[in-house]
């Protein structure tokens, strides 16, 4: 394929309509969706074509194209001279005055044109003219504009990306006003060829990481960019880790919101989800509705989370450790009622755990999968029924049903998916851990996973930050959401160009003046 | 690494060194999984499933003299009869086992040969100690409960007075309970503690005062209610069924028991040293001098003071200066005055209750000095206050106690309320 | 070769944090072999001063060298063989200090949590962990010591906080009645202890801005020292100085005395669990002193080949100690901890600074 690929690229026009013709169709296989329309323009029935793609053009710009070559040459047309009518003057007219595309110079080059015939736009073929005329017709069959599924919110503006470029952009540039607001496109894929777009706030974002994000992402060789996952696994720090290194979302609030910070979002052509870089552990764990709500509200909600991420890691592995090894620390009556349910059960605590989990790991998956109303249905009543039979056939403890759902609910609590999975991969070592040494077992793994966690860079930028380089401002931000009118300033590492967000910053008090005439009325 | 020359060059703060050293990470990472994975192979040392393990909720330690062995008697509670019939039933909700050994230590292991459990000592609540064991010295099994790790020193120790064995007790049915370890912890916890009838100290604070140096140990005492021949259950009376009492105290010079202390005497003792929040105190009515009056102390606070004074004869006389301050309400009262206002009648109930207490104090110390035991820490007074003069009678002690030491009380005491009516019921 | 950086907050959390976790659970100040008793807190005021004068000397002496570490500045002071020969006193310190912290905590966990666990498992894991810190780095070791502090510091605090109610004014008496021998005896063992300040020689030459090191070592050492004299406080008053002398790990004894709640009992593995994290950070900060002065001292481009081998002899050196008796002997007696310790360090940190003044004298003479 890349003989014939290096062979379209070397193709250029020649002066023969005819040709051409023949030239493009071959290449393209004679494709079905691949329209030619000739028609005769001017005195001397000069053959003009036009192509596009059908089903990606806009058919009335194409219309208006055709009639308004048409009726500009037309021998009866008042502002042409009679000797207009040479195939370069045809061209010259048609380009400066009729169609005129800033962006797009007429090419002779194959492959650019091919280029731009796949994305909707129109070829204008002159005969005897070695240049075609791009014109800019595209209308694309899009989704529209809804919620993302996989991150819905309680409050929040209700739109996100969708797979087109162009939209995407146009969300943040409709949202954030500045001029400041650089959007730079890139083409990744020898096949595919895919647009991705970068965009940053000029000033604020360091310049070294948007050099160093539009260096990586050039330095891509592929050949298909089916999801921005590809662009993601390519030019992320380290492979060497569960956890992702790089955000990633289909909100348009989300998206605003990391650019203001000063970090790059990567858009992709033909996927809603928007990547940025750098990224911290904490960003994952934060959620729309924190900055929406009241600051006590999300603040309260933020904490919770993290909680139930920490409870995600530690909960069964905690469970075992004790039950295994650290008795004591049971409450009496407590201790013998899990004794009690115990009685009968074949398998050590480790092992139900085990067991446990890989059930409802599977529960998990397969609800995901299944379509519409089958799958929570499947879910819950699995859960129940597989919880309740197990427990009744002796093969686990009611207890570590408990612990195990607990687990299972506490870490869809986090925001982001691919922190799940990190979570759900650590969570089995942790219970290795706990059933071989008990609580230093855990810790043992708590310490391996602070510094693995301390070691990984985000584009350079470390990934635990605020707690791990200890940057005690941006606290703000991490455990608590502070109020908006008290976060003056931007992150430290990213925004630290630009870093005062306002200046003027205080709460609203009551006014200091009540009209009391509207109580005597 | 997709981009080792960029990211050599370009990334914020990276150098050479850390991209080589994550290779070596990696490495790393892998030798310490190869090594876990070992680690389960081998074992887990330490891993007892909870169902292997037999909880035990009190211990006992029993002294055999003529075979010079000590007896570690535990009562396991079997957790499967407590959760399926709730305790209700013929069948107990608790075993008990028992084994014998040269030490403590050596019958605790023991135990396991008779039990098909692995006895457990972290959640025993409570030291069931006999008094064979107390008088012949409590020094081995002091350091015994000090030595071991399970031991929970939060738990209560107390000794156990009379003909009833350590194994009848914690065989003994008690209402309302399940087991007798349970009730007899709630009994300690709730309604012993702070009324100055029991001395409330964890384990943990009687091994402190054993150490201090002029200080004897007090521990509790506990027994059985007098049974008759159908509370015994079992054909050999190894079962009872009866309320315990606890109240009293042992008082030990060294590690070995000498004399008890009985329920007024410990009130005396407890004004000194005793968190108190709800004594009882009876006095006589001011105003004919023979109805009862019912006082409830529920604060009492003291400051002791060592005095060393030269007299005539130039020998040394020693004192302890006590201060007591008590606060009361009056809680029942069978004199027909009513104490309703300020004045002599209300100044006169305060004198009697702080000459009660004053009494009271008097007796427990020479019930002490009767049996050379100084409980009260007198001795430690000096030690802290006068140590040159310590130093110098520190041998001597007991006798100075028992024959020289003078207690110069006063105590502070007021009435404060008097609940919820005034005049009393006529 | 570019340098790795850590901060200077981080150079201060790591120095509290080797400098508390240690000796505040086998607090030799009360249960070594001085006999200080009931007036161990003055000792500790006294080993105050001490640490603080140690801490300083060896502080202010790496900011005269910025860049250089202990191993490379006393070749410059002394010569290439006298300089190699005298830094490889605080090598042996780094060494030994990592494999004692090891094998105590080692100990604590065996004989108080898990007593049929082999102490190798105990330390094998601890070296392993330490092993995968060092390699990742001085910079990845400072990060891991920022985050630990909060957890660490909760964890020190709830552990004082909680006996504080419980404590008996009268344990402190009669106070200095044994008289002032025992307390400057006792008070020598901490000082011997703050051998450890030595790790700033190898951690300066990383930190941000090296002048501020002397006051990063005074408030690292002050910090520390203000912990360990609280938790001296809390077992003379919880536990009269008799028990807190006569137990193994005194502050693990107090806090198993104290009853927090009904159904919360036994809360100690909560301290055990903060003093774990600790000793990881003492161990790795120590190994990684020792491997990178090794690793000056041999003049290799970095320290990483270097690590494996110190690691196993690490791990020997900490299971040369028979038993717990031995332990005891080396490390919490003044006959013993004094000289193995304490004169090696004065002894460096005189020579050097003795060499550094002579030296500016002898150029304000030539000038």
């Amino acid at each position: 394929m890349s003989q014939r690929t290096e062979h379209i690229d070397r193709q250029v026009l020649s002066n023969n309509l005819q040709q051409n013709l023949e030239q493009i169709e071959n290449l393209l296989g004679n494709s079905y969706d691949l329209v030619i329309r000739s028609f005769a323009v001017g005195g001397n029935n000069l053959q003009v074509a036009v192509l596009f793609i059908s089903g990606l053009e806009n058919n009335e710009a194409v219309e208006n194209i055709i009639s308004d070559l048409t009726i500009k040459f037309s021998p009866t047309s008042t502002d042409l001279k009679a000797d207009s009518t040479s195939p370069s003057q045809i061209f010259q007219e048609t380009q400066q005055k009729i169609i005129r595309n800033q962006e797009l110079e007429p090419v002779d080059n194959l492959s650019l044109l091919f280029d731009q015939l796949f994305l909707g736009d129109t070829i204008l073929l002159i005969d005897g003219i070695n240049r075609g005329i791009i014109c800019n017709t595209k209308q694309w069959e899009l989704r529209s504009l809804e919620e993302p599924e996989a991150e819905r919110v309680i409050r929040g503006p209700r739109d996100g990306f969708i797979e087109a470029l162009p939209v995407n952009t146009s969300l943040l540039r409709r949202r954030i006003r500045t001029p400041n607001l650089w959007i730079e496109s890139l083409e990744i894929g020898t096949v595919t060829k895919t647009k991705v777009a970068i965009a940053y706030i000029k000033g604020l974002a360091q310049e070294g990481l948007v050099n160093e994000v539009r260096t990586r992402l050039q330095e891509i060789e592929i050949d298909n960019v089916i999801e921005s996952g590809v662009l993601e696994e390519m030019i992320e720090d380290t492979f060497f880790t569960p956890f992702p290194l790089m955000h990633r979302s289909e909100r348009t609030d989300i998206a605003m919101s990391e650019i203001l910070e000063g970090r790059v979002a990567i858009l992709t052509d033909g996927t809603p989800f928007v990547l940025f870089a750098p990224t911290r552990l904490h960003d994952m764990l934060q959620g729309p509705d924190d900055y929406y709500e009241k600051f006590p509200v999300g603040s309260f909600i933020r904490l919770g989370r993290m909680l139930a991420f920490v409870l995600a890691i530690f909960l069964p592995a905690i469970y075992i450790a004790t039950v295994n090894f650290h008795t004591e620390l049971i409450p009496s009556t407590l201790l013998l009622g899990i004794t009690a349910a115990r009685q009968g059960v074949p398998f050590p605590v480790a092992m139900e755990v085990i067991l446990m989990e890989i059930v409802f790991e599977m529960l998990r998956e397969a609800g995901l999968r299944l379509p519409g109303m089958i799958g929570p249905a499947i879910s819950i009543v699995g859960a129940l029924i597989l919880g309740e039979a197990a427990i009744q056939a002796n093969l686990v403890s009611p207890a570590v049903v408990i612990v195990v759902a607990a687990t299972g609910i506490a870490s869809f609590v986090a925001p982001s998916f691919e922190l799940n999975i990190a979570t759900r991969i650590i969570r089995f070592c942790m219970i290795i851990l706990g059933a071989t040494l008990g609580l230093f077992g855990v810790q043992f793994g708590f310490i391996l996973l602070t510094i693995h966690l301390c070691s990984l860079r985000s584009f350079g930028y470390p990934y635990l930050a605020p707690f791990a380089p200890l940057i005690i401002e941006d606290w703000k931000d991490s455990f608590i959401r502070a109020p908006w009118w008290w976060q003056k300033k931007r992150p430290h590492l990213e925004g630290g160009r630009d870093p005062v967000r306002t200046k003027r910053n205080k709460a609203q008090t009551p006014p200091s003046v009540l009209d009391d005439s509207d109580y005597d009325s | 690494m997709k981009y080792p020359l960029l990211n050599f060059l370009s990334t914020k703060k990276a150098n050479r060194e850390i991209i080589v050293g994550v290779h070596k990470l990696k490495l790393m990472i892998a030798v310490g999984i190869i090594f876990c994975a070992l680690l389960c192979c081998g074992g887990c040392w330490d891993r007892d499933e909870p169902e292997d393990q037999a909880f035990v909720v009190a211990t006992g330690i029993d002294y055999h003299p003529d075979q010079e062995l000590y007896e570690i008697i535990v009562q396991v509670a079997d957790p499967g009869a407590l959760v399926a019939e709730g305790g209700s039933g013929e069948t107990p909700s608790f075993a008990v086992f028992s084994a014998k050994g040269h030490t403590p230590f050596q019958a605790a292991r023991d135990l396991a040969l008779h039990s098909t459990r692995e006895p457990f000592f972290a959640h025993s609540e409570l030291f069931a100690i006999s008094e064979n064991t107390a008088r012949h010295g409590l020094g081995p099994a002091l350091d015994f409960f000090r030595r071991e790790r399970q031991i929970r020193l939060t738990a209560v120790p107390f000794i156990l007075e009379g003909d009833t064995s350590i194994t009848q007790l914690f065989r003994t049915d008690i209402p309302l309970e399940n087991y007798s370890a349970e009730g007899m912890t709630r009994q300690a916890e709730q309604g012993i503690m702070r009324r100055a009838v029991f001395p409330s100290r964890s384990l943990a604070d009687t091994l402190m005062c054993s150490n201090l140096p002029g200080r004897d140990m007090l521990i509790g005492r506990v027994a059985v209610e007098k049974q008759t021949k159908e509370d015994k259950i079992g054909e050999e009376g190894e079962a009872l069924r009866g309320t315990i009492k606890m109240e009293g105290a042992a008082a030990f010079k060294e590690d070995e028991l000498v004399g008890w202390f009985d329920q007024s005497q410990i009130k005396g003792w407890g004004w000194i040293h005793e968190k108190i929040e709800a004594a009882t105190v009876n006095i006589k009515c001011p105003a004919h001098d023979k109805h009862n009056i019912g006082l409830e102390i529920y604060e009492a606070q003291s400051d002791m003071k060592p005095v060393i004074t030269i007299d005539e004869n130039a020998n040394r006389q020693y004192r302890i200066d006590l201060f007591i301050q008590a606060d009361g309400r009056i809680q029942d009262q069978l004199c027909p005055t009513g104490y309703v206002w300020e004045g002599d009648l209300v100044n006169s109930l305060n004198q009697r209750l702080a000459q009660v207490i004053k009494n009271n104090i008097k007796d427990s110390f020479e019930h002490a000095q009767s049996l050379g035991t100084d409980v009260f820490g007198f001795g430690n007074c000096f030690y802290r206050e006068k140590y040159r003069e310590w130093k110098r009678i520190e041998a001597d002690w007991v006798e100075i106690f028992q024959n020289d030491l003078r207690l110069n009380i006063e105590v502070d005491a007021t009435v404060r309320r008097a609940g919820l009516i005034q005049e009393p019921w006529r | 070769m570019t340098v790795e950086k850590i901060a200077n907050r981080q150079l201060l959390f790591i120095l509290f944090i080797t400098r508390t976790v240690m000796p505040m659970s086998m607090l030799p100040v009360l249960a070594g072999g001085g006999n200080a008793m009931q007036d161990a807190w003055i000792s500790m005021l006294i080993a105050t001063g001490g640490n603080i004068i140690l801490a300083a000397a060896i502080a202010g002496l790496g900011t005269k060298f910025p860049r250089l570490s202990i191993v490379e500045y006393s070749q410059r002071l002394l010569g290439g063989v006298a300089g190699r020969l005298v830094s490889l006193l605080p090598i042996t310190v780094y060494f030994t200090v990592s494999a004692m912290e090891m094998r105590m905590y080692a100990e604590i966990i065996n004989t108080a949590f898990l007593p049929r666990t082999p102490l190798i498992a105990i330390i094998g894991i601890t070296m392993i962990l330490a092993t995968v810190g060092i390699i990742s780095g001085i910079e990845v070791l400072g990060r891991t010591a920022d985050f630990f502090a909060l957890w660490i510091a909760i964890f020190l605090i709830i552990s004082l906080l909680l006996p504080l109610p419980e404590i008996c004014i009268e344990n402190f008496q009669p106070v200095l009645a044994r008289g002032l021998e025992p307390v400057i005896s006792s008070a020598l063992i901490p000082i011997a202890i703050g051998a450890q300040y030595l790790s700033i020689g190898m951690l300066l030459p990383h930190v941000m801005t090296p002048a501020r090191g002397v006051s990063t070592a005074l408030t690292a050492v002050i910090m520390s020292m203000t912990f360990t004299f609280l938790s001296t406080l809390v077992v003379i008053g919880k536990m009269s100085p008799f028990e807190g002398s006569q137990a193994t790990f005194p502050l693990l004894t107090v806090f198993r005395t104290i009853e927090t709640s009904e159904f919360l009992q036994r809360l100690e593995i909560l301290l055990v669990l903060g003093w774990g994290l600790g000793i990881f950070i003492s161990a790795s900060i120590f190994l990684y002193c020792g491997v990178s002065a090794l690793s000056h001292w041999f003049k290799t481009e970095s320290y990483r080949p270097l690590v494996l081998p110190a690691v196993v002899i690490v791990v020997i050196i900490s299971m040369l100690f028979e038993d717990i008796f031995q332990l005891r002997t080396f490390a919490l007696t003044p006959e013993i901890s004094v000289p193995l310790f304490l004169l090696p360090t004065i002894f460096v940190l005189a020579v050097l600074w003795g060499a550094y003044l002579i030296r500016k004298l002898l150029s304000r003479w030539s000038d």
